[in-house]
C-alpha cells in the first residue's frame, strides 16, 4: 500500500475511538433524557443494556485520554454484552420471541411501545444501533500496538 | 491540555448544553399543552383526555370554584413525595388564598394506597378530609409499606386506620362500615383510570388550569400559577 492511503487509513482508525465514544454518549444522556425528563419508566431490558452501555463512555473516554492501546479489550466485551442483550431485546419487541417467555414482570413490559418516531425508529432500535455502532468501532479500531 | 482531552471536552460540552436546552423545551412544550373542555390536547391519547377526567365533582376540593386558577394534584396518600410535597401545597395555597381551587385526585400506586384513600374519604363525609390527609401524610412512617427487608406494614392495617380515625374525632362505626363495603372502590378506580388517561405516571403530578406540570418543585409549581394568573 502507498504510504498516502496507509495515512489516510490511519487517520480513520484513529477517530474510530472517537466516534464509539461519542455513540455511548448520545445513547447514555439520550436514555437519561427518556427517562429524567420524558419521564418514560424504562423496562428491565432497558436496565441491563443501560449497564453494559454508561460504562463504555468512562472506559473509552479514559482509553483515548491515556492512549491506552488495550481500550478495546476492556471495552469490546461491554459493548457485545449490551448487543446480545439488545438483539434479544428487540426480538421481543417486534413479535419475533413471544411475550410469555420475557423476564419482564416489574414496572413497564419490555415490549410497551413509548416511542415511535417516524413510524420506525423505536427505543430498542436505537439502542441496537447505538450497541452495533460501538462494536463495529471497536472491532475496526486496530490498536497501534497490534500493528508493530 | 493535550489534544485528546479537549476533543471529548469539546463534545461533552456540547451533548450536554444540548440535553439541558432539550430538556428545557421538552418541559415548556409539556407545559404549554392545555387540557381543556372537549378540546384534546394531549396527541397521544386524543380521544380520550379533556376537562371532564381532570376534575370530577364528587373529588375533594379546597377554595372558590370560580377561583382563576384550579390545581389538579394527582396523588397517592402513601407515596413519600407527595406527603414531602404537601407542605408547600399549603404553604402555596395560604400565599395565593383566593385565587386558587384544589381539587385532589388519587393515584393508588402502592400495597396500602386504597385503605388509605378509603380513610381521607370516610374522613371527608365527616367534613375532616384535609385533617385526615395531613395525618396519613404525617404518620406515613407508621403505616406506609418499607422498601426493602423489615417487618413490612402492620398486619391489619385497616385496624390502625381506625385507631387514627378515633385519634381525629371521627365515627368510628361509619369509618368501620366504609371499610367493610370498601365503598370508595369505583371511585378510586375511576380516579386511578382519568389519571392514566391524562398521562399521569408518577405522584404528584400537578395539573395547573390543566397544564401538566413539567418538574416537581415549588418555585416550578409558582412560576406555573403565576402565569396563569397574568
Amino acid at each position: 500500500m502507498n504510504p498516502a492511503g496507509n495515512l489516510q487509513e490511519n487517520k480513520l482508525t484513529d477517530a474510530l475511538p472517537y466516534l464509539a465514544w461519542f455513540i455511548a454518549l448520545i445513547a447514555t444522556v439520550g436514555s437519561l433524557f427518556f427517562s429524567e425528563v420524558m419521564q418514560l419508566p424504562p423496562c428491565v431490558l432497558c436496565w441491563y443494556q443501560r449497564i453494559a452501555m454508561y460504562p463504555l463512555v468512562v472506559i473509552i473516554g479514559v482509553g483515548i485520554i491515556t492512549l491506552d492501546n488495550r481500550m478495546k479489550y476492556y471495552a469490546l466485551p461491554l459493548g457485545l454484552i449490551g448487543l446480545a442483550i439488545s438483539i434479544y431485546h428487540n426480538l421481543l419487541y417486534y413479535g419475533l420471541i413471544p411475550e410469555s417467555i420475557t423476564p419482564c414482570t416489574e414496572g413497564i413490559s419490555c415490549t410497551s411501545r413509548q416511542i415511535e418516531w417516524l413510524g420506525f425508529i423505536t427505543i430498542p432500535l436505537m439502542a441496537l444501533a447505538a450497541f452495533v455502532g460501538v462494536s463495529l468501532c471497536l472491532l475496526f479500531y486496530k490498536s497501534k500496538e497490534i500493528e508493530k | 491540555m493535550r489534544k485528546e482531552i479537549k476533543i471529548l471536552a469539546a463534545i461533552a460540552v456540547v451533548v450536554v448544553i444540548a440535553a439541558i436546552v432539550g430538556a428545557n423545551y421538552y418541559r415548556s412544550s409539556i407545559q404549554s399543552e392545555r387540557i381543556t373542555a372537549g378540546n384534546n390536547t394531549n396527541k397521544q391519547a386524543a380521544t380520550t383526555a379533556n376537562a371532564e377526567q381532570l376534575v370530577r365533582p364528587d373529588s375533594p376540593t379546597l377554595g372558590a370554584a370560580d377561583a382563576p386558577v384550579t390545581i389538579v394534584e394527582f396523588l397517592d396518600p402513601e407515596c413519600e413525595s407527595c406527603a414531602a410535597f404537601s407542605p408547600i401545597v399549603k404553604k402555596i395555597l395560604k400565599e395565593y388564598e383566593g385565587k386558587i381551587r384544589f381539587v385532589v385526585r388519587y393515584m393508588p400506586l402502592h400495597p396500602n394506597s386504597l385503605s388509605a384513600a378509603t380513610f381521607t374519604e370516610a374522613a371527608g363525609e365527616q367534613g375532616k378530609y384535609w385533617q385526615a390527609q395531613e395525618m396519613l401524610f404525617q404518620k406515613q412512617p407508621e403505616w406506609g409499606t418499607k422498601h426493602g427487608p423489615s417487618p413490612g406494614a402492620p398486619a391489619d392495617i385497616n385496624a390502625l386506620f381506625k385507631k387514627y380515625a378515633a385519634e381525629l374525632g371521627l365515627d368510628t362505626s361509619k369509618m368501620d362500615s366504609a371499610f367493610a363495603q370498601n365503598k370508595y372502590a369505583a371511585k378510586l378506580e375511576r380516579d386511578k383510570k382519568d389519571g392514566q388517561s391524562l398521562g399521569v405516571r408518577q405522584t404528584p403530578t400537578f395539573f395547573v388550569n390543566g397544564r401538566r406540570l413539567a418538574r416537581l418543585g415549588e418555585s416550578d409549581l409558582k412560576a406555573l400559577i403565576d402565569e396563569e394568573l397574568k
